[in-house]
């Protein structure tokens, strides 16, 4: 099908055989970047400023804001998503960051898209909380005229899936406001749905509104290419044909170059240094990034599961557009070594004959602990039921890439990605546990491999501007990955300000990950300071935290003096621990009493200046 | 004497170390490294202690972007090598504790811990300073553990005898606060503390102690199991109608010397003299002032005091100990040595105490499958009345076991598969060999030794045995580089370390300690030292001459000249 053919007379002038002359035998994706590129040429060749006041105005009319919550980027990603679409439509949105948002100009909105994000377990993203806090109080007003619509980000994995999502929804609505669209809740892979929701949400906006383009509502999708090129969209919207995306759809076959194991003999851990080739690829990050594995899963497990479930290798199964046998899929495509509450429900669902799975549902508090550390074939074998392959791949979700804070910086190893890898393994129902992207890290992936990666690119957990700022990084256990990339970053562009490292694991002689290069760096001159907490050398266990408050009159000072503060590593624990390490130093040192030291570092948050990337 | 001397390194460290103080302080709580600072390496030598690396695991771990596993040696000093079964005791929880699950007897009747952690040390070295056991000057340009032939017979005479070594060497213990300063939280160690308001001075070594290591040993005749010419300071008991009168006193022994260095070599000590029991500590003390004012500060290699000796000739040396003494030393009294091993098993006194022997392969006391030789040794220390002696040769005498304990003794060895009789298991070339620690914790070590003899000496037996030479002592002795721990130039066999798997071979010591060895192979692999060894040990079990050692035996057949002297050790 042509998407030009049903256009009629086209605006300024434009030759309708030329254009379909072009766009024959292109796919929709083609188009679309092809209307990038045309814009690129126009904006190349002469301004189009001149025509854009018509849309400009139209736009005007209905002010559309999307008001991003985001903790690690991707909020502040989806919400670059909408925002590209609403301009294809010729709408002029404003992107807002709900950190910089004061409160009050929400009785002032019309429509507005709300992007936010869930962290941990149901909590705002601390750029969403100032807002969040307001929004649920007593003091929110009325907003009768707002229509609006949420966009909720999360991770099925933890039980409060998407809660601040459903929580800016539900009292938007409570306040008076008119949804333009269901919230959409979406898991760690949002794009295409993000995309999907967007259309739909700005379709119905284009339906409240006049048209902001001289096109009929019948053509909406294929007015956009046309209007691109006359309208004059925000510069940013022209990618110039340059690298390709990377993403979930199109992987980069890394070559794996180097595995090494970091931890010395005799160590209960197992930490891995992968580094991995992207020659030719054209694919960059900066220190801070994550770098996405899309693993598979282990020969053994997918055996199991086949076995608990009592299908054949070669069953067929359909998922999405491709035939496959269920070997393949529970390899490659789904996600087998954890299970999470959607894939209970569904289960729950095939399988009536089990009542007990409807009581562990109805059981919030005690979900989390049935789900630890219980895989597929844990849930197939202790409540069997007689499945098809196809039934069995409905159950199950698709299996997510996973995150890897990036532990090299590019001007350091130019061409080459490096990462942290500390492989999961552990006992739980009578059957040994694998990390599924550890696992296959650690145990699959061999030199000469490639492994299927991409960049997922972290707003804010990024070097200071400025180069004469100090940095502190906390990053105990496989959270010193990134503070590896972020001392080579500043070692590579002669940063001045200054580099301190506060590192832990158990034991000094097995567990000191890169030792020998902190040793250099520190002979250099480029790590100023490395404090480190061996757990288990002593009796009584040392931390960080313990580290942090020893040295607490440097800390104060430091960001007294403006330095910025990183951690990395163990949400559950470190983090927290960290957090109130930081508010008793503060206090300490500031003799102040502990309601200014939460509100120093409530502060340093909201300037970004203490950042996290906790998992 | 040069006109500026360009002092070695160490000696620069020495000067400004503040009496053996330097940085020590600051590299033990350094957390980011388990090394200590480069110039206290040298210092905590003087401290007892050297740091070393798993060497098996250096190129593993540089990978894995690990520093080496650094680790300190600790070589806890036992003059004349009496340990109480309290002392045992506690060496063997701390190996336990803080070391590699092992003790390590060493040559020179000391114990050594390996494996301990930096983290570790001060309480290592705590633990035994409550047993009244110290480290201090165990290694260092100072005078080490004095060696005293721990025969448990003769006893007045040996009593008399380790009386002596004793206060030997408590009058050469460095007297610089900073061991009790750096491990015992500022408190006066027992056996090295100053006189009452002294400052920090040493009145015997000075600030710069001595130019090199100065090792002391005892000897009573007929037994020389300390192999005292091996030392730099040598004596010998001279008795009169069972008492004590005197020493020999013999100079300039040592066995370190540098491959491709033929100005380097090992000496056997010259005997100078005889000096009478009350003036032999004076006279040691003179020996030791001569060797720091005189030796070769400028290079290491040529310190010790058997370069001085052949420097200045023994003449020049007598002429300047008996100014510094005030008195001549007499004519050398006569004596004779039989033997420099152990003589292994029982021993029965009149007075119904008992002693026992017991063969340690390798000096080194472990549990292993089928054999707990530490567990043995810490149970029978619970009740053990007597004590333990440990032998030049890297053995141990469980001593004056009291008559009620003998079968227990007995049945605690027997129950953990300790051999009583070393002597019906093993072959005399086995329980008379000695090996240095060597790979994989020794630095110097080129070539395995302690770890690989046991394994060798399965072939040699093997030809041994074929030969009926099964109980015939034959002295062996391995080392993994020449520097000589284990005394390898007084080995009727010497078998010394170039290279991983290659070693050179000397023949033709004699078996009382009194005649070095000579080179008569270089470079062998396993093969090639059985190769070289079958037909000699052939020809030695068909046509030696009663009694005749196999150290003269070779001689005699020609196979190696005589070594005379240390100059012409190489010739």
């Amino acid at each position: 099908m042509s998407l030009l053919s049903a256009s009629p007379t086209l605006p300024i002038g434009l030759d309708d055989q030329a254009l379909q002359q072009l766009a024959a035998g292109l796919t929709s994706q083609q188009l679309v970047w092809l209307s990038g590129y045309l814009y690129g040429r126009a904006g190349a060749a002469a301004p189009v400023a001149a025509v854009a006041p018509a849309v400009a105005e139209a736009a005007a009319a209905s002010r559309l804001t999307i008001l991003f919550g985001s903790q690690t980027g991707n909020s502040k990603k989806a919400a670059g998503l909408v925002a590209e679409a609403a301009r294809r439509r010729g709408l002029q949105p404003q992107v807002r960051d709900m950190n910089d948002y004061p409160t009050k100009d929400l009785k002032t909105e019309q429509l507005l898209l709300v992007v936010v994000s869930t962290q941990g377990e149901g909590d705002p993203p601390i750029a969403a909380e100032e807002l969040h806090q307001f929004l649920l109080s007593s003091r929110a007003s009325k907003l009768p005229d707002l229509q609006y619509a949420v966009l909720a980000l999360g991770d099925k994995s933890y039980l409060q899936f998407c809660q601040t999502g459903f929580e800016f929804d539900q009292r938007l609505a409570e306040l008076g406001g008119r949804r333009l669209a269901e919230r959409l809740d979406c898991d760690v892979t949002f794009e295409d749905e993000t995309r999907q929701w967007a259309e739909q949400v700005l379709s119905r906006i284009a339906e409240l509104q006049p048209a902001p383009v001289p096109v009929t509502a019948g053509v909406a999708v294929a007015a956009p290419v046309v209007a691109v090129v006359g309208a004059g969209y925000a510069p940013e919207v022209a990618p110039l044909p340059a690298a390709v995306e990377y993403n979930a759809r199109n992987p980069f076959g890394a070559e794996l170059l180097e595995k090494i194991q970091l931890n010395g003999r005799g160590s209960t851990k197992e930490t891995y240094h992968l580094e991995f080739s992207l020659a030719d690829s054209g694919l960059t990050y900066e220190p801070g990034d994550a770098l996405m594995v899309q693993p598979r899963n282990r020969p053994a497990l997918v055996q199991e599961v086949l076995q608990a479930a009592r299908l054949p290798e070669a069953a067929p199964v359909r998922l999405e557009a491709d035939e496959l046998d269920l070997t393949t899929a529970l390899t490659e495509r789904l996600e087998l070594s954890v299970i999470t509450r959607d894939v209970l429900e569904r289960y729950a669902a095939v399988a009536p004959q089990h009542p007990r799975l409807r009581e562990i549902l109805a059981d919030t508090a005690g979900l989390g602990t049935y789900l630890y550390g219980r895989d597929v074939a844990d849930l197939l074998t202790e409540f069997p039921v007689e499945l098809s392959g196809q039934q069995l791949a409905a159950v199950l979700r698709p299996l997510p890439a996973r995150a890897y804070s990036i532990a090299s910086s590019l001007l350091a190893h130019p061409e080459e990605v490096h990462l942290t890898v500390g492989a999961v393994r552990y006992e739980t129902h009578g059957r040994a546990k694998h990390g599924a992207c550890s696992g296959y890290q650690a145990d699959h992936l061999s030199l000469g491999d490639t492994a299927r990666v991409w960049v997922d690119r972290n707003e804010y957990f990024k070097l200071p501007q400025d180069a004469a700022t100090d940095i502190i990084m906390v990053g105990p256990g496989t959270g010193v990955a990134p503070f590896r990339a972020f001392v080579e970053e500043r070692a590579e562009t002669g940063a001045t300000g200054r580099n301190w490292l506060l590192f832990g694991n158990p034991h000094f002689t097995t567990d000191f990950l890169y030792q020998t290069e902190w040793q250099q760096h520190l002979k250099r001159g480029t790590l100023d300071r490395l404090d480190v907490a061996f757990s288990r050398d002593q009796a009584q266990k040392l931390y960080v935290q313990h580290r942090l408050l020893e040295q607490s009159r440097r800390v104060y000072e430091q960001l007294e003096n403006g330095a910025y503060f990183y951690v990395c590593g163990d949400k559950s624990r470190m983090a927290h621990d960290v957090q109130q390490a930081l508010r008793q130093i503060i206090q300490q040192e500031s003799g102040h009493d502990a309601d200014y030291a939460a509100e120093y570092l409530r502060q340093l948050k909201k300037s970004r200046r203490f950042l996290e990337d906790v998992y | 004497m040069a006109d500026t001397p360009k002092l070695s390194e160490v000696e620069h460290v020495k000067e400004a170390s503040n009496y053996l103080r330097g940085t020590l302080a600051e590299s033990l709580v350094n957390p980011l490294t388990g090394a200590l600072y480069p110039d206290d390496t040298h210092l905590i030598k003087f401290h007892g202690s050297y740091q070393q690396t798993d060497r098996d695991l250096d190129s593993e771990r540089k990978r894995q972007k690990l520093e080496p596993l650094y680790s300190l040696m600790i070589r806890v000093r036992v003059p004349g090598g009496i340990a109480s079964p309290a002392q045992w005791r506690r060496m063997d929880e701390l190996a336990d504790q803080y070391g590699n699950h092992t003790l390590k007897l060493t040559t020179r009747q000391a114990f050594q811990l390996h494996g301990v952690l930096k983290r570790d040390l001060k309480k290592t070295i705590q633990g035994f300073n409550e047993a009244l056991l110290d480290s201090i000057a165990g290694c260092g340009d100072v005078n080490r553990n004095v060696m005293c032939n721990p025969n448990p017979h003769e006893s007045p005479l040996h009593a008399a005898v380790y009386e002596v070594s004793k206060q030997i060497s408590a009058h050469l213990t460095p007297r610089t606060s900073a061991y009790w300063d750096l491990w015992l939280n500022g408190e006066p160690q027992f056996s090295s503390a100053p006189n009452e308001g002294e400052e920090d001075a040493e009145p015997i070594y000075g600030k710069t102690y001595l130019p090199r290591k100065f090792k002391i040993a005892l000897a009573i005749p007929p037994y020389n199991d300390t192999d005292i010419f091996a030392n730099d300071l040598g004596l010998i008991a001279i008795e009169e109608g069972g008492q004590l009168v005197g020493f020999n006193v013999a100079v300039g022994g040592g066995m370190g010397m540098t491959f491709g260095m033929p100005d380097t070599y090992p000496r056997l000590a010259d005997i100078i003299g005889f000096v009478p029991t009350e003036k032999v500590v004076d006279a040691c003390e003179k020996i030791v002032t001569i060797q720091r004012d005189w030796g070769n500060r400028e290079n290491r290699k040529f310190s010790r005091l058997k370069y001085t000796v052949d420097r200045v000739g023994l003449d020049v040396f007598k002429q300047e100990l008996g100014q510094r003494l005030g008195f001549t030393v007499e004519p050398t009294r006569p004596y004779q040595f039989r033997s420099s091993g152990d003589a292994y098993g029982w021993s029965l006194q009149s007075d119904g105490r008992a002693h026992l022997t017991l063969f340690v392969e390798g000096g080194r006391v472990l549990d292993r499958d089928g054999y707990a030789l530490k567990t043995a040794l810490r149970e029978i220390a619970a009740f053990h009345t007597g004590d333990f002696r440990l032998t030049g040769n890297q053995n141990l005498i469980i001593a004056n076991i009291a008559p009620e304990h003998r079968l227990s003794v007995q049945a605690v060895l027997q129950q953990h598969g300790v051999a009583i009789e070393a002597g019906k298991e093993y072959t005399a070339l086995r329980r008379g060999a000695l090996a240095c620690v060597a790979l994989p914790t020794c630095t110097l070590a080129f070539a395995e030794a302690e770890r690989y003899l046991p394994e060798l000496l399965n072939r040699l037996d093997r030809v041994i045995r074929q030969q009926g030479l099964a109980q015939d002592d034959i002295l062996l002795r391995m080392t993994g580089c020449p520097n000589g721990c284990a005394r390898p130039y007084l080995g009727e066999i010497g078998l010394v370390g170039r290279a991983v798997g290659r070693y050179n071979l000397y023949l033709g010591a004699a078996f009382n300690g009194e005649r070095m060895n000579k080179l008569y192979k270089e470079m062998l692999d396993e093969d090639g030292i059985e190769q070289e060894l079958t037909p000699l040990l052939a020809d030695y079990a068909q046509n030696r001459q009663p009694q005749e050692r196999f150290g003269d035996f070779v001689i005699r057949q020609g196979y190696v000249q005589p070594t005379a002297s240390g100059l012409t050790f190489h010739e």
